[in-house]
């Protein structure tokens, strides 16, 4: 018989290092490691995959063919030109409208998608302004992950704390929601105080911005239509979801092949391809690799040495979750921290009752999602905004994005600490 | 596949007792079998390479006459020989005697085998130690033995180096985009090959690569600019067109292709990666440039 708790460790630890350090492709070092999991006995194939979270899978695959749908529409870059020229191609005016604009679709689509889409028309709209791109990209950056929070559906950690935790999408908006709409607030006052004073343009340059058309940037209207009833249906279903008893990858599941069949004579081919099936597998390898760990029974006795330390203090533990989760995922890639989190809250919970530990769900969702700001690698968004600057010819140096982005993070963490201690 | 082997000993004549190249036809014609002829009449193969003869032609300042016939319903080549006892004088007496008639019938869509026969008769007859041998030799077996010695070939298909441009206007890849543009324009070419210092191929430029320099990377991730009429077409690309090196925008080779490749083997490979132009690399040296349009100019039209 294996030492299994060394063993299951060792994976683990050599896992996270390889996904962290990315000196392998962090999907095949999670797959690699779940299987090794498998391979040394630490749990057998069948428990290995009763780990992976098909609620967490199939809510990313269907909510990623809704957005590849709604994406060849023009309906973001008609958004982006919308909010240019209804801020008469104010410069700062546009940022703080473009954050609003980020935030809210980031809440409903993937942060990562809302940037890629995003980041690029307002490159263009800085360039015809002839400002320095620099605030616009990081302002994009940080909504997104600030929007994301909002709601179930908005950042892969609030996925899987939702479907582990059992919280709807309801919950997220009465809980997350508000709290992030507080931070958005604050966070379009952060930019207007940083970068009002940078951001001078003459009246010629707004008038460029004043003729973009932005009736031409919708590619496809009728598609257009469609992906708006679904999404709206969608979003709909996923407020009413637990009412109605239905589970979240079903509302998002439906709404895709829904919108599939709608989009006629789009290739389903071409679509379904489109899928992020790297993360969807860095997701499963993730899953399979923190069963491990869960199997050992080690999770148990790190959950219940934490209560000790906390002595049980619920707000105690609350906030140590809060600023831990908040600090770490600047660090490191949030999804494989909440996704060994999980089990260990679950554990806690197991101890103290469901009710008892709910606050601890909600200070993971808001440490993973708001500390992933903290740096420039603290989230999959940051990296993406600064890459489209990079090739641009725009870098962004990772001090320039980690002294506004810890900064931010540092207030939104205050603001959500005193939020969690007067709510609950 | 060998010229040699083309031929049949039962079909060539020697020494044949003939005064004018319709006698030769004659003789040559009443040679072939009937499964050289397969379903075809003797009297109609005989009409045909009369009907072609009289087009005129086919006699050469060398000393023979390949007189032919492309047949409707024949798939095959087949040749025979005729050697005049004494040279025939033609009825103008101009040019010199013919010392040897070649009789071919081919199918009525000349295949390249076929212009490859016609080529290596053509060639064979300028080449006198080869024709002193047909002269001399005294059996049927004794001239295809002599025509192997000579050995002629004929290849079946057509290779790039048939085909391709030879001319090639390269660039440098330390070339500016400037330079660049004024060898497109000057000459008409939407590709060129890349090369470095040493003449050796490095990668290859089109004009699309030249235009691509000039829109931004976001302009790609929006997707399209039709809600913009006034942005300044390619004043980037002006602006830098003298700081920006070739070597920046070119792609590197994708395949090069070497000359004896087949020009199926090219035409495969344009129409599976809808690239239209290739460089035909020696030695990693440019011999020449093959595009989609040689192959229709020069094999499907020419």
């Amino acid at each position: 018989m294996y030492p299994t708790i060394p063993i299951a460790l060792a994976i683990f630890a050599v896992s996270m290092i390889a996904i962290t350090t990315e000196k392998v492709n962090k999907t095949s070092a999670a797959i690699l490691g779940g299987m090794l999991m498998v391979i040394f006995g630490i749990e057998s194939q069948s428990s290995a995959f009763s780990y992976i979270d098909w609620n967490v899978i199939f809510l990313l695959i269907g909510m990623m063919i809704i957005t590849g749908i709604t994406k060849r529409t023009g309906l973001f870059q008609y958004i982006a030109i919308r909010l240019a020229k209804l801020a008469r191609g104010e410069p700062i005016v546009i940022i703080v409208m473009l954050s609003f604009a980020t935030a809210a679709i980031s809440a409903l689509l993937d942060n990562v998608t809302t940037v890629l889409i995003l980041v690029p028309i307002t490159f263009l709209i800085a360039v015809e302004l002839n400002v320095a791109p620099t605030p616009f990209v990081i302002s994009l950056a940080l909504a997104s992950n600030v929007g994301g929070t909002a709601t179930l559906i908005g950042d892969p950690p609030n996925i899987m704390i939702g479907s582990a935790a059992g919280l709807g999408f309801a919950d997220f908006l009465t809980t997350t929601a508000p709290i992030v709409a507080v931070d958005l607030v604050v966070l379009c006052a952060f930019i207007y105080a940083l970068f009002r004073k940078s951001l001078v343009v003459s009246n010629e340059r707004k008038a460029r911005v004043m003729a973009f058309d932005d009736s031409k940037a919708i590619e496809d209207r009728p598609l257009l239509v469609k992906s708006l009833v679904v999404l709206g249906a969608v979003t709909a279903a996923f407020v009413l979801h637990s009412r109605l008893g239905v589970e979240p990858a079903t509302v998002a599941l439906s709404g895709a092949a829904v919108l599939l069949i709608a989009s006629g004579a789009h290739d389903v081919e071409a679509i379904l391809s489109e899928i992020e099936w790297t993360t969807i597998m860095f997701f499963i390898g993730l899953f399979m690799l923190v069963g491990g760990l869960v199997e050992t029974g080690l999770m148990t006795t790190v959950s219940s040495s934490l209560l000790g330390a906390t002595a049980g203090h619920m707000s105690a533990t609350t906030m140590l979750v809060l600023w831990a989760s908040g600090l770490l995922s600047g660090l490191l890639d949030n999804i494989p921290f909440v996704a060994t989190m999980i089990p260990l809250i679950q554990d806690m919970g197991a101890s103290l009752g469901a009710r008892a530990i709910e606050p601890l769900w909600w200070a993971l969702s808001l440490g993973a999602c708001l500390g992933g700001n903290g740096t420039l690698i603290g989230a999959s968004a940051n990296v993406v905004s600064v890459g489209i600057s990079r090739k641009n010819g725009n870098p962004i140096s990772f001090w320039d994005f980690t002294k506004y982005g810890a900064a931010y993070t540092l207030i939104s963490l205050i603001i959500s600490s005193v939020y969690m201690l007067l709510r609950f | 596949m060998k010229l040699a082997n083309l031929l049949d000993p039962r079909l060539v004549l020697l020494d044949q007792d003939v005064s004018s190249i319709d006698e030769a036809i004659v003789a040559g014609v009443a040679a072939f079998s009937a499964g050289n002829l397969r379903s075809l009449g003797r009297d109609e193969v005989l009409a045909r390479v009369r009907e072609r003869q009289a087009l005129g032609g086919t006699v050469f300042p060398t000393g023979i006459a390949i007189p032919h016939a492309r047949l409707p319903g024949f798939d095959d080549i087949v040749i025979a020989a005729v050697r005049p006892l004494v040279p025939i004088v033609q009825p103008d007496g101009e040019g010199t005697p013919v010392r040897l008639v070649w009789v071919v019938l081919t199918a009525q869509t000349a295949s390249s085998t076929y212009l490859k026969v016609l080529a290596n008769l053509a060639a064979m007859s300028k080449d006198g130690a080869a024709m002193d041998a047909l002269m001399a030799v005294e059996t049927g077996y004794k001239f295809v033995e002599a025509v192997e010695a000579g050995g002629y070939v004929v290849e079946k298909g057509l290779h790039v180096s048939d085909i391709m441009t030879r001319e090639v206007v390269s660039i440098r890849e330390d070339a500016s985009l400037r330079e660049l543009t004024d060898r497109m324009f000057a000459n008409k070419l939407r590709y060129l090959p890349v090369v470095d210092a040493a003449g050796l191929l490095v990668g290859e430029v089109g004009v699309l690569d030249l235009i691509a320099a000039g829109i931004p990377d976001y302009v790609y991730r929006v997707g399209s600019l039709k809600f913009l009429d006034e942005f300044e077409p390619m004043a980037e690309l002006l602006k830098n067109e003298d700081k920006i090196a070739v070597g920046a925008i070119m792609k590197p080779p994708v395949r090069s292709i070497a000359p004896d490749s087949s020009v199926l083997a090219v035409a495969f490979e344009m129409t599976r990666s809808k690239k239209r132009h290739y460089p035909v690399v020696e030695d990693g040296r440019v011999v020449g440039v093959i595009s989609s349009m040689d192959i229709l100019s020069r094999v499907l039209r020419a």
